[in-house]
């Protein structure tokens, strides 16, 4: 294990960021503003060709922004997870609570609403910043001191970006506990290598 | 950075060997070492040090702190203190690693000793994880670090700043809407 598999960072500026594609495939609740002409089947349950106006429906977050924020097509509220009542129960206590049920891409996705929701924007921003940094205390403990079988239980009520910070904690313990044991220094066969056998000459050449 | 990269830079750190040969000066890169007569203690490097001990030329003359008494005593003081106490050896832990296990015959009641280094090491870590804690929750900009070994540090170096990078991110985030937002105003 090199410095670098330790610490590899890929997220939202990153075009091919497969977090990033992922958390803006989540859905939230629209509302369409205008009708819009043979777009019908964007609603599974709509009969009619067109999408009327007034109509209510769940998009992705990446067709969302692109009709909503200038086009002004639609108009998003938040989903589920980030409406006041949760948000109370967050800022109850934030280590407590299931985010990975909640949202899997929690942080992503609202990072991605900012813009999207006008004057709440500003408190959701604060609030995604204090609950990434109440819970980070229990990230850290989790994944500096808990057992190898313990990992997936401990991790299962984080959301995405929490993993990956989990990762990154656990990569650096088992490095520390691979050295006490004194077993940096061994190499490791490649798991298929052995069942590759042996090279021909006829396919080398 | 590894644990076993630590571990490298610690074995430049010399240590007084008793040889059981006579050989002259030895000329290398990070310097030169010896000459070397036997019976009289001489300083050398750590990973000299090693190497000569498992091919039974010297014998280690331990460092004080490897001694359980002074080990308990700087467990004593680390449970005392609130903030890091110093430790006697910038590379504590990598050292009392090597000596160990190249020569626990020469370290009177090893078990002993090797316990309360792990003690040693646990509260340092539990204190270096809610210090952290502390800090990212304080919001705070800098931390002081002078008494905290390189091992302790990279045991938090990957996650502190990975940490730091995703709350600056939501932070950027939010200030940049909120900027637009003034804008269209």
């Amino acid at each position: 294990m090199n410095s670098r598999t330790l610490h590899h960072p890929s997220y939202s500026p990153n075009y091919f960021s497969l977090d990033d594609i992922l958390a803006t495939n989540e859905k939230l609740p629209c509302k369409f503003d205008r009708a819009v002409i043979s777009m019908g089947f964007l609603d599974p349950s709509a009969r009619s060709k067109d999408l009327e106006k007034g109509l209510k429906l769940e998009l992705p977050l990446w067709m969302a922004s692109a009709l909503g924020s200038r086009r002004k097509i639609v108009s998003c509220s938040l989903p589920r997870a980030f409406n006041d009542r949760y948000k109370d129960i967050l800022r109850a206590d934030a280590s407590l609570v299931d985010l990975h049920a909640l949202s899997p891409y929690y942080y992503e996705l609202g990072r991605h609403l900012l813009p999207l929701v006008g004057a709440e924007g500003a408190t959701l921003g604060t609030h995604l910043i204090s609950t990434l940094k109440k819970r980070l205390r229990g990230i850290m403990d989790n994944s500096l001191n808990c057992q190898e079988a313990e990992t997936l239980s401990r991790k299962s009520h984080f959301d995405h970006l929490e993993r990956r910070l989990f990762q990154t904690g656990r990569s650096i313990y088992q490095d520390h506990q691979l050295w006490l044991q004194r077993r940096t220094h061994l190499l490791h066969t490649v798991p298929t290598a052995p069942q590759q056998g042996k090279r021909k000459i006829s396919e080398i050449s | 950075m590894d644990s076993a990269h630590i571990e490298f830079l610690a074995e430049k750190l010399p240590i007084s060997i008793v040889p059981n040969f006579t050989h002259e000066k030895l000329y290398l890169i990070a310097g030169d070492v010896g000459p070397f007569t036997a019976g009289i203690p001489v300083e050398v490097p750590l990973w000299l040090a090693i190497d000569l001990c498992h091919r039974r030329k010297c014998r280690l003359i331990m460092p004080d702190w490897m001694d359980h008494e002074k080990l308990a005593e700087i467990k004593e003081e680390e449970t005392q203190a609130t903030g890091f106490t110093k430790m006697p050896c910038e590379h504590y832990m990598a050292v009392a690693q090597l000596l160990l296990s190249a020569e626990p015959e020469g370290i009177p009641d090893s078990q002993r000793v090797k316990t309360l280094l792990k003690d040693i090491w646990d509260l340092r870590m539990s204190k270096l994880q809610s210090s952290v804690a502390n800090f990212i929750v304080s919001g705070g900009s800098y931390a002081k670090l002078d008494q905290l070994t390189l091992m302790e540090i990279n045991s938090i170096r990957p996650l502190l700043p990975h940490s730091l990078d995703q709350l600056h991110r939501l932070a950027r985030s939010s200030n940049t809407s909120e900027l637009s937002q003034t804008q269209d105003l």
